[in-house]
């Protein structure tokens, strides 16, 4: 008796332990989703827009030959609501799955939305288990974040999987604009002395009113790309850093994984290409007690990538010329770059934060009126640049 | 009363795992010792290095003293039937209460980060009834668990710590300055509660001390599984600061979570979350099952019950229910926890009596002697 007793018992809580798991199940055709949210201004007062892009599974891998039929891969759901959760919930109406969220991979700001303000709208991925803080954030330069959403592009159709990938490659190959996730927002948001900045996304061209048009064309007639960097003061977006001042702003943080610096050979019509391959840097406060004043040190590693014009590479002193150039127009950047984001008093370089590690009492006065400071504040810039290697060729090619 | 029951026995070892996962508890994936800020990890060192050691010397000297009895039956000895049965009773309230809130820790963090929709009352009953079976199974089954699952949390600590490390996201100008506010300023806000939070709550431990096998190794096998576990906690804070910096860690209900939640290696290896949830499922088992078993063999020695394991169902389920009316919601939980318990529960009932009993103790032994 008692055998089978303790055998039943252990058979119920075996299943009880097994079968808890599922309490909260979503089934895989019951589920829509989300690879992407998109954040516009609405007219009307306190709300917002709210797109969702939404994965077609069936349309995502077209068999070869066969075609993935004339659905795009993607669908979106536009929603207002005061706050994402209420236009979520408000979505249910429009998709007959439940919106998921555990696969999205980035969230678009309008540039309206991050004037406003980007803080109201971080809680949400904090607090839910559902989202992920490595998400990807862009704000968007001039367009709409469902316009962002909604443009399918040739070679990878999923526009959001497209940003993301032309994002990638333009940070570690070009070093003009910059790819932060949703944690680095919220960490440089609840940091004194420190400001977020965001990477941008334009549209070159003009997007057609049928989506689906612009992928049969060999030239796309809109390309939606990564350019530009924002800068925030706050939460509120400030202003934006165009082509090398978005480098400059690299520069002094440390995060020029790779790109080109072209200096001037004796003829200034030709060109040297120096392909920098690795960088980093070091923000020294001086501990100054009436005016802040910091020491920026860039650190870079180069190779020389193409020249137009008849240098002897072979020959040291020529590389050290080379050299001396490249840090100039490093140094120029940088500065530009500071003073920029000195004007827009957004201390996206954490400088106030570098003050308070270094001397918390000397912070306690600065702080209050931080932003003053910080306009005001004495940045020297110090560059060395160590070049590598000339390639395979030491002299280049002249004609006899 | 003598502990008739002498067949049931632990090892120096186990006895150092289980004080080491009953030390983890919860406190290892939550903001443990986050009201002092980026300096918490320097606080839980002093805290644990200081107030651990000695609560634990406290209670290794009364074991000591009376290396048979139980500190139910010993109080008893001390200071008088009637006074020590007061003690005793006191002594098993705390113990229950101690393991229905854990309990309740384990619910509320797994209800915030996993099964959202699950009711508590089922996360809670599978839980504790683990701990049944294992108790029904006695001391050494316990005390085997725990040697199994030191190893495993052991394993895992290294694996979350490594791709912690190798994500990138550690950021060391996260914990400076160091001592912002001078030493008073961090012990200000970290005493009591890092002094005798877990420590104090390892009063439960001293009802398993009779079973150990070497009496004399009470001493060595305590003091260095509170200083591991001090180091451990220390440095799993430190990299919860490093990673997340000192707002988001202060904020954070489940820090550890946070933290694992960062990684991403590769764009594949990411979404370790399974690491911090089985430490704190590991963590909390134990933490739970030594205070229950600590109000089991209490209860069994007060009420002259002859074997305790008969005492394991009836105790469970009222640890059970009381888990689920410990606290209204986890604010209220989380309140009770960080600010009433630690000065008006812990600091009396885990330090003072347990201080007060040896001191008497001492006296008597001396008055004897002369």
């Amino acid at each position: 008796m008692k055998s089978s007793w303790s055998k039943g018992m252990s058979i119920i809580c075996m299943a009880v332990i097994i079968l808890s798991g599922c309490w909260d199940q979503k089934e895989l055709n019951n589920i829509a989703l989300v690879t992407s949210v998109g954040v516009d201004t609405a007219p009307e007062e306190d709300m917002h827009l709210f797109t969702f892009q939404i994965l077609i599974p069936g349309q995502v891998t077209p068999t070869i030959g066969g075609g993935g039929g004339d659905q795009a891969p993607i669908t979106i759901i536009t929603q207002k609501g005061k706050t994402m959760s209420e236009a979520v919930r408000k979505a249910a109406q429009q998709t007959p799955g439940q919106l998921y969220f555990p696969h999205m991979q980035m969230v678009v700001f309008s540039d309206e939305v991050a004037k406003e303000g980007v803080k109201v709208f971080l809680d949400v991925f904090e607090r839910d288990h559902e989202l992920r803080p490595l998400t990807t954030v862009f704000i968007t330069n001039g367009i709409a974040a469902k316009t962002v959403l909604s443009t399918l592009t040739p070679i990878e159709m999923k526009p959001s999987e497209s940003l993301l990938e032309k994002s990638e490659m333009s940070v570690k190959r070009g070093a003009f604009t910059a790819r932060v996730d949703i944690d680095e927002i919220i960490k440089a948001v609840g940091t004194a002395g420190k400001d977020p900045f965001i990477g941008g996304v334009k549209v070159i061209g003009q997007p057609p009113e049928d989506s689906t048009t612009n992928i049969q064309q060999v030239e796309p007639k809109a390309v939606i790309i990564p350019d530009t960097i924002a800068v925030f003061q706050g939460d509120k977006l400030k202003g934006w850093l165009q082509e090398y001042s978005a480098r400059g702003l690299l520069w002094v943080l440390g995060k020029v994984e790779s790109t080109i610096v072209n200096v001037e050979c004796e003829k200034k019509e030709e060109s040297i290409n120096v392909e920098i391959i690795r960088s980093k840097s070091q923000v020294i406060p001086l501990l100054n007690k009436d005016q802040p004043e910091f020491t920026v040190k860039i650190l870079a590693d180069a190779n020389i990538g193409e020249t137009e014009c008849f240098i002897n590479l072979a020959d040291s002193n020529e590389i050290d010329l080379i050299q001396e150039k490249v840090i100039k127009v490093v140094k120029k950047e940088a500065e530009v770059a500071i003073s920029e984001v000195q004007k827009h008093q957004s201390d996206v370089l954490g400088l106030g934060a570098a003050i308070f590690q270094e001397d918390p009492e000397q912070w306690g006065y600065w702080e209050k009126d931080w932003d003053n400071h910080f306009s005001n504040a004495k940045v020297n810039v110090e560059a060395q640049i160590f070049i590598r290697q000339s390639g395979l060729r030491n002299k280049p090619l002249e004609i006899q | 009363m003598v502990i008739q029951v002498k067949k049931e026995r632990i090892n120096a070892w186990q006895l150092f795992c289980l004080i080491v996962l009953f030390a983890f508890g919860t406190a290892l994936v939550v903001s443990y010792g986050s009201d002092s800020g980026r300096d918490a990890w320097l606080a839980i060192l002093i805290g644990g290095s200081v107030g651990g050691t000695l609560i634990f010397v406290i209670y290794g000297s009364l074991y000591k003293l009376f290396p048979t009895l139980s500190l139910i039956s010993y109080s008893q000895k001390i200071v008088g039937r009637w006074i020590g049965r007061l003690f005793g009773l006191v002594f098993i309230l705390y113990f229950l209460h101690g393991s229905a809130r854990v309990l309740r820790d384990y619910g509320d963090l797994i209800n915030a980060s996993m099964f959202t929709s699950t009711p508590l009352f089922f996360i809670h009953f599978l839980m504790i009834l683990t701990m049944m079976i294992v108790l029904r199974h006695g001391v050494e089954v316990l005390g085997r668990m725990a040697e199994l699952s030191f190893f495993i949390i052991i394993v895992l600590g290294f694996l979350g710590v490594i791709s912690v490390l190798m994500s990138g996201k550690v950021e060391t100008e996260n914990l400076f300055p160091i001592l912002e506010n001078g030493l008073r300023g961090m012990f200000s806000t970290s005493f009591p509660s890092l002094f005798v939070v877990p420590w104090g709550e390892m009063l439960a431990i001293t009802l398993l001390l009779p079973y150990l096998t070497k009496p004399r190794s009470v001493m060595k096998a305590g003091l260095s599984a509170i200083l591991f576990s001090t180091v451990v906690l220390s440095f799993t804070i430190m990299l919860n600061i490093l990673v997340l910096g000192v707002d988001v860690f202060t904020r954070s209900n489940f820090a550890l979570f946070d933290t694992i939640g960062r990684v991403s290696l590769m764009e594949f290896i990411d979404r370790l979350d399974p690491i911090v949830l089985l430490t704190l499922i590991i963590g909390d088992l134990f933490k739970m099952g030594i205070f229950f078993l600590a109000a089991v063999i209490g209860t069994a020695d007060l009420f002259y019950v002859k074997d305790y394991k008969s005492l394991v169902f009836p105790i469970g389920i009222v640890i059970l229910l009381a888990s689920l009316t410990v606290a209204g919601n986890f604010a209220e939980h989380i309140e009770i926890g960080g600010g009433m318990l630690p000065l008006y529960v812990h600091v009396p009932i885990a330090v003072i009596i347990p201080g007060l009993l040896l001191f008497i103790a001492l006296i008597r032994k001396h008055m004897k002697r002369s």
